[in-house]
This record gives C-alpha cells, structure tokens and sequence, in this order.
C-alpha cells in the first residue's frame, strides 16, 4: 500500500490562476472591478432615489448587490470564456483582503478572540459533522461524499473538500456534488443569516460569530458578515479564518479513517510525517493576516495607513463579491441532484443551529469575551 | 535548441508552484510595507 506524499501540484485551493499568460486575466478582472463598482453605486443610486421618492425602503448594502449582479450575468447572458480566468481571481482577492485587514487587530484581540472561537468550532465541529455523518447514512450517500460534506460543512467549504480530495481518495463525482452542495448552502445562508441576524437582535460581535462559524466557504463567510455590518463582517473573517487554520488536523483524521480501513493512502508513519500533512493543508495566508496584525500591535502604522489598509481590504472584498456572484451558476447546482443537497441543508441547518446556540450561550449566558 | 527555453520553463514552473495563499500574502505584504513607509498613497472609499 502506498504513503500520502505531498505532491507539488496538489494544492490547497481551487484553480485560483488558471491561465500562465497575464494578459488572459485582464477581460475577468475588469468585469470584477465593473460588477463590483456598480454594486458599490448601485447602493448609494437606491438610497438616493428612495430618498427622493420618499421611499421607506431597506438600505440594501453593496455586498449584496455586487453579488446579485454578478449572478444575474452569469445566470442570463452566461459568462463567457474570455472572462474565466480573471473572474477565477477572486480567491485571491480575497485572501489579500484578509491579510490587509489584519492592520485592523491588535495580537491580543486576535488571541482572544481566536481562543474564543477555537473552542466553539470544536463543539461546533464535534456536534455538527457527527450530525452530517448520521444524515448521509440514512440518506444512503456512499462513505466518502458523507465525509467530504461533513468537511466542507464543518470546517471550510471548498477548499477543505479540495484538500481532502487527495488524502481520502474520493471520486471526482463525489467532490463534485460535496463542492455544489457547499456552493449552494453558502448562496443560501448569504441571502437569510443576515435578515434572520437582525430578526434575532444579534449584537455585530454575536453576528460576526455566528457568520464565521455557521457559513462554509470563506468569501460567503465575509460576505455574508459584511452584509450584516462592517464590524460583523471583520469579527466573521477572523473566526473564520481560524476555522481554517484547522483544516490540516480535520483532513488529518479523515484520511487516517479511511486509510484504516483501506480505502485511502496510508499517511506515512511518524510525527514529522503527520507535521508535514498538517503544513500543507494549513492556509498559509492565515500566517499573513497575523504579521499584518503584529506589525498593526507594533504600532509602525499611523492612523491614517491603518485607514487606508481598511479601504484596501474592503476593495478587494468588493472584487470577491462579484466574483461570488459571477461564479454561482444556480444551473449546474441544480444538476447535482437532490440528496446531497439534502444532506448539505441539513447540515446548513444543524451548524447554523448548533453555532447560533454556542454564541448566545458563551456571549449571554457566560458572558465570554463580551467587550473584547 | 536554445538554452534559454528549460531555463524560462523552470522559472514558470516555479512562479506556477507558489500558491495563491502566498502570493496574496505576498501582494498585501508589499501594500502592508508602502503603509509602513508611509507612502502609500491615500486610498478612498
């Protein structure tokens, strides 16, 4: 039998650069900045013209009308091909964002914030991928695509299925559906987190709690925080990415599962070997949000940069906005099939429930990190 | 055969093998330093 090695090719992410030639990501970016501006202005036109009309309308935030845009072009007139490879970017976009908005932290909140959110992504995990494991069964999916599911839904979306596409040996197929079934919740949970947030009467940090650990794929995550409130989307961002951080040790233990009873590679016997595992998974940009934030505790920045570093980062949001919407073709989503959509709105539903119950009970009850 | 076509190709593959997590952190990291330097010009919303 032969021993996971890491491969060079096997990345942790999707096909982010597609094209080797520069030049074909020009026509997808300038539509990114083009969606993204007008979602930018279509909010302050609707304000305006509600204000006009005496209109007493919903201040409908440019997030989502980046976003709607975005999915009305590609769900109408279709993205062409010339577009793909920029559009393809905004994985990118939104990891630089990430790393900017660092300056926006000082070390000691990232440490309790992130040790805050570390032991309700454990209960979260521990409760919600049982959940989804239990549901796949009773639904008759095969093994693996329960298991990709229960990483995608517990832990980080599609890059956590990408990562444990190779260590667990899943078919393309299975990969597939977990991938369109994250997609399809992350659009869902976009459109009524926010509404049902405000519904509640979560407080911005109670919101940005419960984005970062109940929505499954990063950019949904900071959109669907941003759309509730600045400070909720950068709270979400920061427990999200700590989520992330764990997805070396998730993909770990799967693919010693599957590897024990034979239907995966064997990890290579070892510590150092398990370390290396853990290494490659391990989302690297996480380590450049927190030397952006150490630079910001060190106080090299003045007031005015930090600022600035703010509107950097919500730039490149903006251009991963449009890019959400430019890439969710609700066709192809369609085309997966009923059950593991199922399984995935189950697993929607018993995340959103379990981390919804973990933040008001650690925040009201406990009072935990309230004022941090 | 030129010499200069291994030679360019190892450099694509290397610059393809970065992945997109380093190069974003590479990006922000030169924008993080214009900041530091106070020269990064004002940049609105």
């Amino acid at each position: 039998m032969s021993t996971t090695r890491i491969e060079p090719e096997e990345t942790l992410d999707e096909p982010t650069f597609t094209s080797s030639q520069p030049l074909e990501y020009v026509p997808g970016i300038l539509l990114l900045i083009v969606v993204g501006l007008l979602g930018k202005y279509a909010q302050i036109w609707w304000n305006a013209l509600a204000k006009h009309e005496h209109w007493r309308v919903p201040d409908i935030e440019y997030v989502l009308w980046a976003i709607v845009i975005g999915l009305l072009i590609t769900n109408t007139v279709g993205l062409h091909r010339i577009f793909r490879p920029g559009v393809q970017t905004y994985e990118f976009w939104l990891k630089a964002g990430i790393v900017v908005l660092g300056a926006r932290f000082v070390l000691g909140d990232v440490a309790k914030l992130g040790g805050l959110s570390l032991l309700q992504i454990l209960v979260d995990m521990a409760v919600a991928g049982t959940i989804i494991i239990v549901a796949a069964r009773a639904f008759g999916l095969p093994g693996k695509l329960g298991s990709l599911l229960a990483i995608g839904t517990s832990i980080c979306g599609v890059s956590a299925i990408v990562a444990a596409k190779g260590a667990i040996r899943a078919r393309n197929s299975e990969v597939g559906y977990a991938i369109a079934a994250i997609l399809a919740l992350g659009a869902v949970a976009l459109f009524v987190l926010p509404p049902l947030g405000h519904a509640i009467g979560l407080t911005d940090r109670e919101f940005g709690l419960w984005a970062g650990l109940a929505v499954d794929n990063t950019a949904e995550t900071t959109a669907t925080g941003y759309l509730f409130s600045d400070h909720a989307g950068k709270i979400a961002v920061l427990v999200k990415s700590t989520r992330n951080a764990l997805i070396g040790f998730v993909v770990l233990g799967f693919a010693l599962y599957w590897a024990a009873r034979g239907q995966a590679d064997e990890i290579a016997p070892g510590a150092k070997a398990k370390a290396e595992f853990i290494w490659h998974k391990f989302p690297k940009f996480v380590l450049g949000f927190l030397a952006v934030s150490a630079i910001a505790t060190a106080g090299w920045l003045t007031k005015g940069q930090t600022a600035n570093l703010a509107n950097v980062s919500k730039w490149a949001f903006l251009l991963t906005f449009a890019g959400v919407g430019l890439n969710t073709d609700i066709r192809q989503i369609a085309r997966t099939g009923w059950r593991p959509l199922l399984v995935a709105v189950i697993g929607l539903t018993v995340v959103a429930s379990v981390s919804l119950g973990i933040v008001l009970l650690t925040s009201r009850v406990f009072h935990w990190g309230v004022g941090a | 055969m030129s010499e200069g076509v291994p030679q360019s190709r190892g450099w694509r593959e290397r610059v393809d093998s970065v992945s997109v997590d380093w190069w974003a952190t590479l990006v922000a990291g030169v924008i993080t330093a214009l900041a530091v330097a106070d020269v990064l010009p004002k940049i609105p919303w």
